[in-house]
């Protein structure tokens, strides 16, 4: 009886996966001019994956219009998801500890530009890795997706997004050696995440003041690292992270040097009921005397 | 009858051929070290194959269902002993008259493959529950419920043939009403000055509970960065809470370091909160941790697999290799395992083992994989002397691997002159592959 089982499973052999790269757009009709999304999901079989790369390819007749990262699953992103070529999206990320399940990466905005057939497909760098200590390369599925657009016909559809109001997430930047960088002195690494729209630029401004007004503060774009220079260590650096709608968060490292501007800055009231008790008891001496 | 079956059996291969791809599952061969089952075939047994004229029931597949014994080994009923479906961990937030669950998916092995899932509800904890089936997905929202009236809910995960392969924990919320705005001034008295009051911006909370290992201690992380390290009761239980979360969706990734400074497997849970509200993530139940006492074992001579886990639990041993290879243990009061095993039957080579838990009815997911090699001659695995720092991801040498190690890989990759320590496989190149080794040993 087991061989019949076996003579069974011969007839309808199951292709398996490790995990799947799906395209998902939900208009079941599209028409020139409309604004609509698609979105890549992950979904794992039995591996758990930890870092994922790729590119998507996108006819001509699309528009790509913005790519939001809301809900996604990927924590870090190396190479966040961008245009870096016309009609090709690039994307890579990373999921520390690893992810086993089914979700959202990112969501494509489109615009239907023309009537015709739109098809989306995954270059040949798509790829994802095992989270299995050694970088093993997923067997993947990659389902290309194609639907087709319409004449236009009355008002264009539009997508209704959840406008992004909060900033990017806290986060401590480090300073560290630049030998790790290739770089002669000291480094100040930071990154982090922005749940919705993602992080576009990193600023930074310096101050002998600890709690200077962001707006007060002389920004300069830079990125990670940045290599300290001559005046760096004695004030307080800020970093602030901007994220695509223009929300900030702003971070800020002591000075890694004693320096008397910033001590009397930041103690000035106490220098000052020092020298006024001081005072009073010169004060009172004089009187005695 | 022998007929009747073969008749029966022709019936449903050459009519019901869709009837039976989805009633059948297959395993994969397993042994132990003197005894192997060879294409195995899993049927959940009992009233699936039918016609008009036939009915096959019972369990039929497992030729050696309790019968396979002999004086050095101990039989179990064939595969079906060994867990085979991790145990899906649930969160649940409350709102308005309803309650929203997310569950991370139950992942089958051996074969097993889940098609579904059921939300059982109930008002008195630990039930009768109500299920509703919800299809292949992994979050529900339950409405139309009372509004200050305790839910619990429970999450099972169902095989092709519609059986429960897997139950989560339970879980509870009381769905609340929102908060009436203040009222506006409606006039009258005057009192004069002041700026306007700023009502407290509301921010969420997470409570993340489950098991890991007596004595040691579990890392919180929210999206990749350590929030937290929680101290482990006896019993093993641990209990985290994140407070002031912004809405949004976070992951929340959760590993214990054992006594002896192994670290688990990371879960990582995907979580949406509202502000406000407190969503609890229940039935964490973290892998075994895993090592073994020689890197290389001479091919016959005895390897010591050993580890911790929740105490007085059930520990699978799998040993990958031509043929895959179970053994079972249990792990002692402290939650620790050891079990040794003859190599004779493998191959000269590279090997890896991974294990894992089950206590209660839950199960837990695969422990890291931890390699070694059959080779002519023992090597006890404290002899080999690792990298201290970058061969594990951390590029900066400062014992962990977190966003600065990920910030200084990101400098280098797809660059060149970059230092060789980063190059963790040694391909020349920092590319996605390294980030996947970093990303493996991640401690926040």
């Amino acid at each position: 009886m087991r061989y019949f089982f076996l003579i069974i499973l011969l007839f309808f052999p199951t292709a398996s996966f490790a995990a799947e790269f799906q395209l998902e757009q939900q208009l079941s009709s599209i028409r020139a001019g409309d604004t609509f999304t698609v979105t890549l999901s992950l979904r794992t079989d039995a591996d758990s994956i930890n870092a994922i790369e790729g590119t998507i390819h996108f006819s001509p007749i699309l528009s790509l219009a913005d790519i939001r990262l809301q809900g996604s699953l990927v924590p870090l992103w190396i190479s966040s998801p961008t245009e870096k070529e016309k009609g090709v999206v690039s994307f890579a990320g990373v999921l520390p500890g690893g992810y086993q399940g089914e979700g959202k990466i990112f969501t494509l905005v489109f615009k239907a530009a023309k009537k015709g057939d739109a098809h989306l497909s995954f270059g040949s760098d798509t790829g994802a890795y095992q989270n299995d200590g050694k970088g093993t390369a997923a067997k993947l599925s990659l389902p290309e997706l194609s639907f087709s657009i319409g004449t236009p016909s009355g008002t264009p559809r539009t997508v209704n997004l959840e406008e992004d109001v909060s900033p990017p997430e806290s986060f401590t930047p480090v300073v560290s050696s630049g030998e790790l960088f290739g770089l002669t002195g000291s480094v100040l690494v930071f990154t982090t995440q922005d749940k919705n729209s993602g992080i576009v630029r990193y600023d930074i401004a310096r101050s002998y003041y600890k709690r200077a007004n962001e707006n007060s503060l002389s920004w300069s774009m830079t990125a990670s690292p940045y290599l300290l220079i001559p005046g760096d260590s004695t004030q307080y650096l800020y970093v602030r992270a901007v994220d695509r709608a223009g929300n900030t968060r702003m971070e800020v490292v002591p000075p890694q040097e004693f320096s008397v501007i910033a001590f009397m800055l930041a103690w000035w009231w106490i220098l000052l009921l020092v020298a006024m008790a001081g005072l009073v008891v010169l004060f009172v001496r004089f009187q005695k005397q | 009858m022998r007929r009747i079956i073969w008749w029966g059996a022709c019936l449903i291969l050459f009519t019901s051929t869709e009837l039976a791809v989805s009633r059948i599952a297959h395993a994969e061969d397993f042994s132990s070290g003197n005894y192997q089952v060879l294409a195995p075939v899993i049927t959940s047994g009992g009233i699936y194959a039918t016609s008009s004229s036939f009915s096959l029931l019972g369990v039929i597949s497992e030729f050696a269902h309790d019968i396979g014994s002999s004086l050095t080994f101990g039989s179990n009923p064939g595969f079906a002993a060994y867990p085979f479906v991790s145990t899906p961990i649930i969160s649940a937030t409350a709102g308005n008259a309803l309650v929203n669950l997310s569950w991370t998916a139950a992942v089958g092995f051996v074969g097993y493959s889940v098609s579904g899932y059921s939300v059982g509800r109930s008002t008195v904890s630990g039930g009768p529950y109500t299920f509703t089936s919800v299809g292949a997905v992994l979050s529900n929202s339950v409405t139309g419920l009372t509004n200050g009236t305790p839910y619990y809910f429970i999450v099972r995960a169902f095989d092709p043939n519609s059986l429960v392969i897997a139950t989560s924990t339970q879980v509870s919320a009381t769905p609340t009403a929102p908060a009436s705005p203040p009222p506006s001034d409606g006039g009258g008295g005057g009192g004069g000055g002041g700026g306007s009051v700023t009502p407290p911006e509301l921010t969420a909370t997470v409570i993340l509970s489950g098991r890991a290992y007596p004595g040691s201690t579990v890392a919180i992380l929210k999206d990749s960065v350590l929030q937290s390290r929680v101290p482990v009761q006896e019993s093993a239980a641990f209990t985290s809470t994140i407070s002031n979360l912004q809405s949004g969706t976070y992951l929340f990734s959760v590993y214990a370091q054992d006594t002896n400074g192994n670290q688990s497997a990371t879960i990582t849970i995907p979580v949406t909160v509202v502000a406000g509200v407190t969503t609890t993530v229940n039935g964490i139940f973290l892998a075994p941790t895993i090592d073994v006492d020689k890197a290389q074992v001479k091919r016959g001579n005895p390897l010591r697999v050993f580890g911790q886990s929740s105490p007085e639990s059930t520990i699978t041993i799998a040993v990958n290799s031509e043929t895959e290879l179970f053994f079972q243990t249990s792990s002692d009061k402290y939650g620790v395992y050891s079990y040794s095993f003859l190599t004779s039957p493998l191959e000269l080579g590279s090997h890896s083992t991974h294990s894992k838990s089950s206590k209660s009815g839950q199960v837990s997911g695969a422990s890291r994989s931890v390699s070694f090699t059959v080779g002519l001659q023992d090597v006890l695995k404290d002899k080999i002397v690792e990298r201290a720092c970058g061969s594990r991801g951390d590029l900066n040498c400062d014992s962990k691997v977190n966003l600065v190690d990920f910030s200084i890989g990101a400098f280098w990759y797809k660059k060149k002159g970059f230092p060789v320590a980063y190059d963790l496989n040694g391909d020349k190149a920092i590319s996605l592959v390294d980030f996947s080794i970093m990303a493996s040993n991640w401690t926040g």
